[in-house]
């Protein structure tokens, strides 16, 4: 279990994240949901400790960091390493010594070729074979859907309901309401830098709907289009 | 068209302002610095002109590649397009056009404007997507990438330690070696992103000893084998072979070394200021090592987590 207890985060000064308390339970999936700026990438690099914070994150497991799967929003790629070295550099990094890579590549990536010179939604498929492939029991995932092709999508849905059932913790975020609610059992609606809402499985539609109406307004009426 | 002239000035003044000398002493420290640097290269070398065009050709280069003339074609007309692409490559062969006119035949000037007014209805190819193959390809990433970077430096380096044999030159021999080490180290010369220290679950200390035997073993790979071939042509002088590998292998741990003590930032000039004593004193690297390595330990166990 990971265990979030008061965590907040400033950037020169200005509060990104406010006093977030949440508990993430193994074989749950945990959608964070807000607006652009909201915090859901800060809270989740605070969560696997590539920014420093204040409160306390614990993990029942020990060091949550090495055992955590995390796919960053924005993705970092070297120029000049082919996708097959870069998940053996990921899983090296976590002592996994992983037999017929090209087997495990269920997306059909050209991994003789420099990630580099993948589209967005490869490089996004490359990330998440790799940390599937180092045998995590946590997994945090910023956006995993975002510029993925269709029939990706539902690959990765299928993959976070496998995880779950496997017991892991998952933990993600996505601008895509359909892919939360088939893979979440429970979302947390994080607003300027605070968890505003939690909200169970059977309630997911009413909180569609609250949010249609809050996020929508009379903003298309404004725009007046012609 | 002058929209987006005022558009790239802007942003040159930016970049001037963000160097942290504000834009007016940017720019006079810029053009100090290319004038300056320019009558140098013609003091120093009857190739300067050579040169001179080459760098300016560099410079059209990278105005003529795809992404960027993409964009322009998206944005405006077609002759729109060609007028802005060659006043844009007169405004950058500018500066050199002056110099060369001062400094060379009076063509040389006249035949780079020519040349940028001709490049600017050229726009480069996608890059070919080959993957050059590397003996490192299971290996971390420094090695990998380093190779297919710096290829081509190799054989030359091997075809000097030949000709220092063939003229029986050690000391060249000794050049070409210690040429490999240079090399390798600059595959150490930039900050991995954090992503790539933070994924692993090692301490601090197995991080820095991976690192650092990891580079031992592969540097090895490049530079043993004209070391030997070196050794066998010079055999009564091993003990001066031994001495410049060790220093070599001694400064690349030093450079790991700074690297992860500065990191995530580049190496400071503290650093390469120690680092460049090591060079002209190589006994400093005894004492630079350990330094280095506990500072590096220090400083890699926040992106590391490491609580212990």
């Amino acid at each position: 279990m990971i265990s979030v207890k008061g965590l907040s985060k400033k950037f020169d000064g200005k509060v990104v994240v406010k006093n977030i308390n949440l508990d993430f339970e193994p074989g749950n999936v945990y959608g964070i949901v807000g607006e652009n700026g909201a915090g859901k990438t800060t809270l989740f690099r605070c969560l696997a400790g590539l920014e420093t914070y204040e409160g306390i994150i614990s993990c029942a497991t020990g060091a949550l960091k090495n055992n955590l799967g995390f796919l960053p929003a924005d993705l970092f790629f070297f120029s000049k390493i082919t996708g097959m070295e870069y998940i053996r550099l990921l899983c090296n990094a976590r002592k996994k010594n992983i037999q017929h890579i090209e087997r495990k590549n269920i997306f059909d990536l050209p991994l003789g070729q420099y990630a580099s010179t993948y589209s967005t939604g490869m490089q996004k498929k490359l990330a998440l074979t790799a940390i599937l492939l180092q045998e995590n029991d946590y997994f945090i995932l910023d956006e995993p859907f975002n510029g993925v092709d269709i029939q990706s999508n539902i690959l990765i849905a299928e993959i976070i309901l496998e995880l779950k059932k496997l017991g892991k913790t998952i933990v993600l975020s996505s601008h895509i309401f359909s892919t939360l609610s088939t893979t979440c059992d429970m979302l947390h609606l994080i607003h300027n830098g605070s968890i505003s809402h939690s909200v169970k499985k059977e309630d997911f539609n009413q909180l569609e709907d609250q949010m249609k109406k809050i996020i929508i307004g009379d903003k298309i009426e404004r725009l007046h289009l012609k | 068209m002058g929209d987006y002239f005022k558009l790239q000035s802007l942003l040159i003044r930016r970049a001037l302002s963000e160097t942290g000398f504000g834009t007016r002493a940017g720019f006079v420290l810029l053009i100090s610095f290319f004038s300056v640097s320019s009558i140098y290269l013609f003091y120093i070398t009857r190739y300067a002109s050579f040169i001179y065009c080459l760098t300016a050709v560099g410079f059209l280069l990278r105005l003529s590649e795809i992404k960027r003339n993409d964009f322009l074609k998206t944005i405006f007309t077609r002759s729109l397009y060609y007028k802005t692409r060659i006043a844009e490559n007169l405004l950058v062969v500018l500066p050199f056009t002056v110099f060369l006119f001062i400094y060379s035949p009076f063509s040389y000037s006249i035949g780079l404007a020519i040349f940028s007014i001709l490049f600017g209805f050229v726009t480069l190819p996608k890059p070919i997507k080959f993957t050059l193959p590397t003996p490192f390809y299971k290996h971390p990433f420094e090695f990998i990438i380093g190779f297919r970077n710096t290829f081509f430096l190799y054989p030359l380096l091997y075809a000097l330690t030949f000709v220092a044999v063939y003229v029986d030159n050690f000391n060249l021999g000794i050049a070409s070696v210690l040429g490999v080490f240079v090399i390798v180290v600059s595959f150490y010369a930039r900050p991995e992103n954090v992503y790539y220290v933070w994924s692993f679950s090692s301490t601090p200390k197995q991080f820095i000893f991976t690192k650092l035997i990891t580079a031992l073993l592969l540097v090895s790979v490049l530079v043993l084998p004209p070391a030997l071939f070196l050794l066998a042509f010079n055999f009564y002088s091993w003990h001066y072979l031994i001495l410049f590998l060790a220093i070599g292998y001694l400064f690349l741990g030093a450079v790991i070394g700074a690297k992860y003590a500065a990191y995530p930032h580049h190496i400071n000039i503290p650093q390469a200021f120690t680092l460049g004593l090591c060079i002209y004193f190589p006994p400093l690297l005894l004492v630079a090592i350990p330094y280095f390595l506990y500072d590096a330990n220090k400083n890699l166990k926040h992106v590391l987590n490491d609580i212990s």
